[in-house]
């Protein structure tokens, strides 16, 4: 897997003799000169390799790993590859890697200058353990060209015309990813001030292991993702198991972070639902809308064939279906005083306390957000779903959704119409008479999506007007 | 070898593939036509496997390439209308990597590179950029490409456009000699000239569908394409001939007659005389040897024909 075919290539590519050469030479004689120049203690200079690493990882291979695939697309040639017999982890692992061998091999000997001056520093200079930081980089780099192939293969398939902006994209996306992940190790590193702890699901932890384990998972998921990416472009069937579990755990994830000593079940809950909302959109605007595809699906699901059909499921409707549970676990808590522990038995307690004539305005935001999101989710669906708006869809989407969230609640308010808020924004929703207005905006769009879509799924069939094709075997 | 049920393929709006089936025979070269935006691209790439149709099956050798996208690979090759060519590698190291990426062993690899490039007369540029060759090598070494894996079937969309007259011949040639090796070949093309050199048959497609799907070879084929001219009385020999036993797909075009029939001597003989004991005036009387492009104009135009039918019958 990981001398496979793609690596191979890639090698022949970038890494000719004269390159070989000439990246260690020349990184020996900046490091030579900053010597001579400014005799920097070993902490400093181990500082100065780090950076020499954060740079060439953090701006060149994420650049590397999206052009390599936009280069497979312009060039044709990825076709071929879609056709090989290639793996798709030798793909992933060809690309990250074999794609930004060059930008490696000169981030790999800053890094061994690193380790070499930060082992010789004194003791008190370094009070992060050199491998930590080694550790912390390798991961970080790991994520950000991992998220950097993601981001391409996702906006590859969406943006065919505009495969600079694609690029310029995935790369944004992988120095931010990279960002956060050595950004972290940073609160901590030997030009820090302080060191600090943290609390997830009421334990402690040392901030610096759990960024570092924190980033060890979102590679892992990074990873995963372009692994299942890639084993869509190579025609296998995915289904959609792991978006749904990666939806869980960023959901559980984040309501770690909510204290239990202070706070109630529910706004774990709580927590839990705006992170499979967040995904919703996320998932939706990553994914293509192609009424076709919809069609298909609905078609296979006419067909009772199930399994076939999870194939074609969207990933934002899997979050978003998510989000539902939790949020109504979130008003069930509340409703029944939000006082459950892990050692109550949970059916049994909400039952005993519920109370849904004391629901407060927090409940009504929740069920609110559902339906402003289910809202948001049936008019971008509208857009893609235009003839005319299909290529700039989402862009407008995000324009009108972005005036409806802020400019207009404001005038509204400038305007004396405070009390059509709850029409514009979730958290005016504090009662049930308000939830109405969200409500009726769901009912309005559905019909407007459903005229579209009739609209959308006609097919000009010039002969005649057969039946609708067998969709074949299960 | 390849069989095609009922593909039905859509785009937003408009169905590119409308309930497509036909049968390919194997070490045949089959010249995919049509007009532009007939479809002819949608449907190699499904044949290919590279897009999934709606409804609809592709079986290669009993194997249903949507189901099994990867092992039906191994068994086709594929040369889109872009070559696809890294042109910073030398052909040797192209076709290493491709041979390679296509999981041929790495003991045999070497054995393969030699051979495909034997076959399409690169052995000598080995060691040259893809990027430099000229256009007519660059189509070779693609080829050498598609066909490192020995594939049974090999797809090839628009393979001569942009080809000067010289490599045209030569890729004729070099088609020839590989359904001659064994393999069965797809290739489409809206520029009918350059298929009419080496193609067995012929599938026409128009607006998503299958106008005809023929052999275009007389001599090697049980039925040939007859061609009788008549001076007066066209509609009496189509009467005639409508009553002959074996006379299929007649054509009537102004005093001309084509129809399939049973190609032996004896059986034409015989014919001859029904026309002649009928008292019709035969002034021809042959074996259409048919050009690629006649065939397919004489099938477009039978379905614009069988279009405007209707229309006159609603009109009167």
């Amino acid at each position: 897997m990981w001398f496979s075919a793609e690596f191979q290539r890639n090698l022949w590519l970038q890494l000719s003799w004269g390159r070989v050469l000439a990246a260690p030479i020349l990184l020996g004689i900046i490091v030579a000169a900053l010597l001579q120049a400014i005799a920097p203690a070993p902490s400093h200079m181990a500082e100065f390799a780090r950076w020499g690493f954060v740079l060439l990882i953090a701006l060149w291979s994420t650049r590397r790993v999206a052009d390599a695939l936009a280069e497979e697309v312009g060039s044709g040639t990825w076709e071929g590859q879609r056709m090989s017999g290639m793996s798709a982890w030798s793909m992933v692992w060809g690309k990250m890697f074999g794609g930004a061998i060059f930008p490696w091999y000169c981030g790999l000997i800053c890094l061994g200058v690193m380790a070499w001056f930060g082992l010789q520093a004194s003791a008190g200079a370094m009070r992060v353990a050199v491998w930590q930081q080694v550790a912390t980089l390798l991961l970080g780099a790991v994520l950000g060209q991992a998220t950097a192939l993601v981001v391409a293969l996702l906006l590859l398939r969406k943006v065919q015309f505009r495969r600079r902006l694609a690029v310029t994209m995935a790369q944004i996306a992988g120095l931010l990813a990279f960002g956060l992940a050595v950004g972290w190790d940073y609160s901590a590193n030997p030009w820090a001030a302080s060191v600090g702890t943290i609390r997830w699901y009421d334990r402690t932890y040392d901030a610096n292991l759990f960024y570092l384990s924190s980033a060890g998972v979102f590679t892992i998921w990074a990873l995963l993702a372009s692994w299942r990416l890639m084993r869509a472009e190579l025609l296998y069937v995915n289904r959609p198991w792991v978006w749904k579990l990666f939806t869980l755990f960023a959901m559980a994830y984040a309501a770690g972070f909510v204290s239990w000593e202070t706070k109630a079940l529910s706004s774990r809950l709580a927590i839990a639902c705006v992170s499979a909302l967040m995904l919703t959109y996320a998932a939706f605007f990553a994914e293509v809308k192609d009424p076709v595809r919809y069609r298909w699906g609905l078609a296979r699901l006419k067909a009772l064939h199930w399994w076939r059909a999870l194939e074609f499921m969207p990933w934002w409707l899997i979050s978003y279906i998510l989000a539902v549970v939790a949020g109504a676990a979130t008003i069930w808590s509340i409703a029944s005083g939000g006082q459950l522990t892990w050692e109550d038995s949970w059916w049994f307690t909400l039952q005993r306390d519920a109370n849904w004539f004391a629901l407060g305005p927090i409940a009504f935001n929740i069920a609110a957000l559902l339906l402003f999101v289910l809202r948001d989710m049936l008019f971008l669906l509208w857009l893609n779903f235009g003839g005319k708006t299909r290529n700039r869809a989402d862009l407008t989407g995000l324009v009108v959704l972005a005036i409806a969230y802020w400019p207009l609640p404001m005038l509204m308010i400038g305007a004396g119409l405070a009390t059509f808020l709850p029409a514009v924004i979730p958290f005016a929703v504090t009662n049930a008479m308000a939830i109405a207005w969200p409500a009726a905006e769901v009912v309005v769009i559905w019909f407007l999506l459903l005229l579209r879509w009739r609209q959308a799924t006609r097919i000009d069939i010039i002969a005649d007007n057969r039946e609708e094709p067998s969709i074949g075997h299960q | 070898m390849l069989s095609v049920r009922h593909l039905v393929f859509d785009y937003p709006g408009v169905r590119a593939l409308d309930d497509v089936s036909f049968s390919v025979e194997p070490k045949t070269i089959t010249a995919l036509v049509g007009p532009n935006g007939a479809g002819k691209s949608t449907l190699l790439r499904c044949l290919a496997a590279l897009d999934r149709p709606f409804a609809g099956e592709v079986m290669l050798d009993g194997l249903n390439i949507h189901d099994t996208p990867r092992d039906a690979h191994q068994r086709m090759g594929f040369l889109p209308d872009f070559y696809g060519l890294y042109d910073e590698l030398t052909v040797r190291q192209c076709l290493t990597y491709r041979a390679a990426a296509l999981g041929v062993p790495r003991g045999e690899q070497a054995a393969r590179v030699h051979l495909a490039a034997e076959r399409m007369e690169i052995l000598d540029r080995m060691g040259d950029k893809a990027g430099a060759l000229s256009r007519g090598l660059r189509q070779r070494l693609a080829i050498a490409q598609a066909i490192i894996h020995e594939p049974a079937l090999l797809l090839l969309d628009e393979p001569a456009a942009g080809l000067d007259p010289e490599a045209r011949m030569g890729l004729s040639a070099v088609l020839r000699a590989l359904r001659d090796k064994g393999m069965t070949i797809i290739v489409s093309s809206h520029i009918l000239a350059e298929l009419e050199d080496y193609s067995t048959h012929m599938l026409v497609i128009r607006e998503g569908r299958i106008l005809h799907h023929r052999a275009l070879d007389p001599m090697s084929k049980q039925r040939v394409r007859i061609r009788v001219e008549v001076a007066g009385g066209e509609h009496r020999l189509v009467d005639v001939l409508s009553h002959e036993g074996g006379v299929t797909e007649i054509t009537l075009i102004g005093s001309t007659c084509t129809f399939e029939y049973p190609a032996s001597a004896v059986s034409r003989h015989t014919l001859l005389k029904h026309l002649m004991a009928a008292d019709l005036h035969v002034i021809e009387f042959a074996i259409d040897e048919q050009g690629l492009q006649e065939a397919y104009l004489e099938q477009v135009r039978a379905a614009e024909a069988a279009r405007a039918l209707p229309k006159i019958g609603r009109g009167g």
